[in-house]
């Protein structure tokens, strides 16, 4: 598969939130993200991350961060992104989040990617300490 | 499943190429076509979208929220 041959990470809702309300550490998250645009690696990630990044969407807007209206505009752009979602397996995502005391969602990253044998881009400090 | 049918015509030239593809590929000019129209127009078009997204994102003026990004997905959860 095309895909498989290509460098390739696994991206965390808090990197996509990161780069859709232009937080943070933009510089990285727009590197990446047109590295992805010119097709120059692919970027997967569980189901969970859209349930992920529309909840971080209403969040962004019930915190006036952002108004209803953008996060309509940020949601269809969010989608445009197509971020592929491989199915994985349920059975190791409750295995590890046993093993590294996080939650099945955290967990959910990890294993797709061990699984994928890629690296998982997070801001988030709980998920980034489980990494080191 | 294959049920809409169209006629195609194509200079002499044109379809001699194609029938030497189709020939080393094992296939038909027919499916030849297919996969053209699939990765010209269907997944051409998500393609662009992508980049037409990440353009408009890109373009957007960086925000200093330091938002925290664990919070922020909880609290979605709970409302």
């Amino acid at each position: 598969m095309e895909e498989n041959t290509k460098t390739a990470f696994v991206v965390d809702a808090s990197f996509v939130l990161a780069f859709l309300l232009r937080d943070g550490d933009y510089q990285q998250t727009d590197m990446i993200f047109k590295k992805y645009r010119d097709n120059e690696l692919s970027l997967f990630a569980p189901e969970l991350l859209y349930y992920e990044v529309i909840n971080g969407l209403k969040s962004a807007c019930l915190s006036k961060k952002i108004d209803q209206k953008q996060s309509n505009e940020l949601l269809t752009l969010f989608l445009s992104l197509d971020i592929k979602t491989p199915v994985f397996n349920w059975g190791e995502t409750l295995l590890k989040s046993f093993v590294k005391k996080v939650s099945c969602y955290d967990a959910s990253y990890l294993v797709l990617a061990h699984n994928l044998n890629v690296k998982l881009l997070t801001f988030d400090k709980k998920l980034r300490r489980v990494l080191l | 499943m294959l049920t809409k049918r169209t006629n195609i015509l194509f200079d002499q030239e044109l379809w001699s190429k194609l029938a030497v593809v189709a020939k080393q590929e094992q296939t038909s000019v027919g499916d030849l076509v297919r996969k053209a129209v699939i990765k010209i127009y269907i997944n051409g078009n998500r393609q662009s979208e992508k980049q037409l997204a990440i353009d408009k994102i890109v373009a957007m003026k960086p925000k200093k929220m330091k938002l925290n990004y664990r919070n922020l997905i909880d609290y979605g959860r709970k409302y």
